[in-house]
């Protein structure tokens, strides 16, 4: 080759090496970047059901009456927790809670073990073959007619 | 014929100009990639803000009936909106809203740069519909005319507000009055449910749009959660047999806010009920 061809080449080389360089910063970068998304969406993820777990805890439509508020913590209303079990289809409840399973798991405390005396599938909306992120809130239940106050755990799945 | 350049001298040249068209090339390629990631780090942060800001809205619903004041100021400004696509929220000069689909939030149409004051209170009507929050902040004066101290003494303290005086330096002035019975907000006659929450919402946000927005909420969550009411207290008639539950029934059958009349009648069951120790309508 002449020694003018050669010049040239090197020139072309050096462009050439420095655009695979970018390329593969590039394409490092695009993998970083969509790492950290799914870090985000992960992070938001578990953000919304912390978000959706507090807006049920106070919801008005299972929120106890006046008559315990000095409980001084989250209580459910047993009769309002089965009368809400009735408006499962209502479109208005389907577009507020979303995605969203809702069982509140009541317990006997008898002398020291804790047995489930009844579990309350009251709200379920979760599709089909979607991602489910759970969470298990511990809540008062009180049942107005016997005047007793039940350990609960309120489970909240949600898309 | 002479030539002015022999081969050696053409091969320097077209050197030095094929690296200047090539880094003139790799420059703007670069000035490219960092504008299209400065644009996209700026929609990502305004809509990580909405977002964060969306559920720390939800937040202040769980805490009632107390005043909050942000610590630090909040540096960008919320706009609050009531259109075709409902209560909306968005950053000034930012790419995108968020709904406000659920929240019962009232608030003027500009909140921020500035400490974010809220506060949260259950509306009752009088059993509890939901947790309304009121959102402000301290660039917005609340005036007040003497003939509407009521409300200006109902106003939280930590909000600015004053009696037939302004005070200069404040991005937002609502100026409220009362002329005869009616509450006239910036002009504005109220023309809503007598309660005194729903009007402190209207003089909160000063915007008729904006307080028919969160009304028009209050309206649906009322029609929905009557039927709640409606079959607890139907559930409560058949386990307890007080005619008290059944006289009741027909105002939960309604698909509105309560009437006054009605408002006292639920009152005054509620206190019999309390009274005989019986389970409460609310």
């Amino acid at each position: 080759m002449k020694k003018a061809q050669i010049q040239s080449g090197e020139s072309i080389t050096v462009v050439i090496i420095v655009m695979i360089l970018i390329i593969i910063g590039l394409v490092y970068l695009s993998n970083f970047r969509t790492t950290q998304t799914q870090s985000l969406l992960e992070d938001e993820s578990d953000l919304d059901i912390l978000s959706t777990s507090l807006r049920i805890s106070n919801m008005e439509e299972f929120t106890c009456t006046s008559e315990v508020a000095t409980i001084g913590y989250k209580c459910f209303d047993y009769f309002k927790v089965k009368a809400f079990k009735n408006l499962q289809d209502d479109p208005y409840y389907i577009r507020r809670m979303g995605n969203v399973n809702l069982t509140l798991i009541i317990y006997d405390d008898l002398n020291t073990t804790l047995q489930i005396n009844e579990s309350i599938n009251f709200f379920d909306n979760l599709q089909e073959n979607r991602r489910i992120e759970r969470t298990f809130y511990p809540i008062n239940v009180y049942h107005p007619v016997d005047k007793k106050t039940y350990f609960a755990i309120l489970e909240v799945s949600v898309q | 014929m002479v030539f002015m350049f022999n081969k050696a001298q053409i091969e320097i040249s077209f050197n030095w100009v094929f690296v200047l068209v090539a880094g003139a090339a790799i420059l703007v390629l670069f000035y490219n990639v960092i504008s299209f990631e400065t644009d996209a780090t700026s929609d990502q942060l305004g809509r990580t803000v909405m977002e964060r800001m969306s559920i720390v809205l939800s937040s202040y619903e769980s805490s009632v009936d107390s005043v909050r004041i942000s610590t630090t100021p909040f540096n960008r400004l919320l706009i609050f909106s009531c259109g075709i696509d409902g209560h909306r929220f968005s950053l000034e000069n930012s790419v995108g809203s968020v709904h406000l689909e659920q929240d019962l939030l009232f608030s003027p149409p500009r909140v921020g740069e500035s400490r974010l004051i809220s506060w949260s209170t259950v509306l009752n009507v009088p059993y509890p519909v939901g947790r309304v929050t009121f959102l402000v902040d301290n660039m917005t004066h609340y005036n007040f005319s003497n003939d509407a101290k009521y409300y200006f003494d109902l106003f939280p303290g930590e909000i600015s507000k004053s009696l037939n005086y302004v005070p200069p330096g404040f991005r937002d002035v609502i100026n409220i009055d009362v002329t005869g019975d009616d509450l006239v907000v910036n002009g504005v006659e109220y023309e809503g449910i007598d309660i005194d929450v729903l009007k402190m919402g209207f003089i909160i946000t000063g915007d008729e749009d904006l307080f028919n927005c969160t009304m028009d909420k209050i309206q649906e969550r009322t029609r929905a959660i009557n039927k709640v009411y409606y079959n607890r207290t139907y559930e409560l008639n058949e386990s307890v047999s007080i005619t008290f539950y059944h006289q009741v029934l027909p105002i939960f059958e309604e698909e509105e806010i309560p009437s006054p009349a009605n408002r006292n009648e639920l009152a005054s069951v509620n206190d019999l009920l309390r009274n005989r120790n019986l389970p409460r309508i609310y």
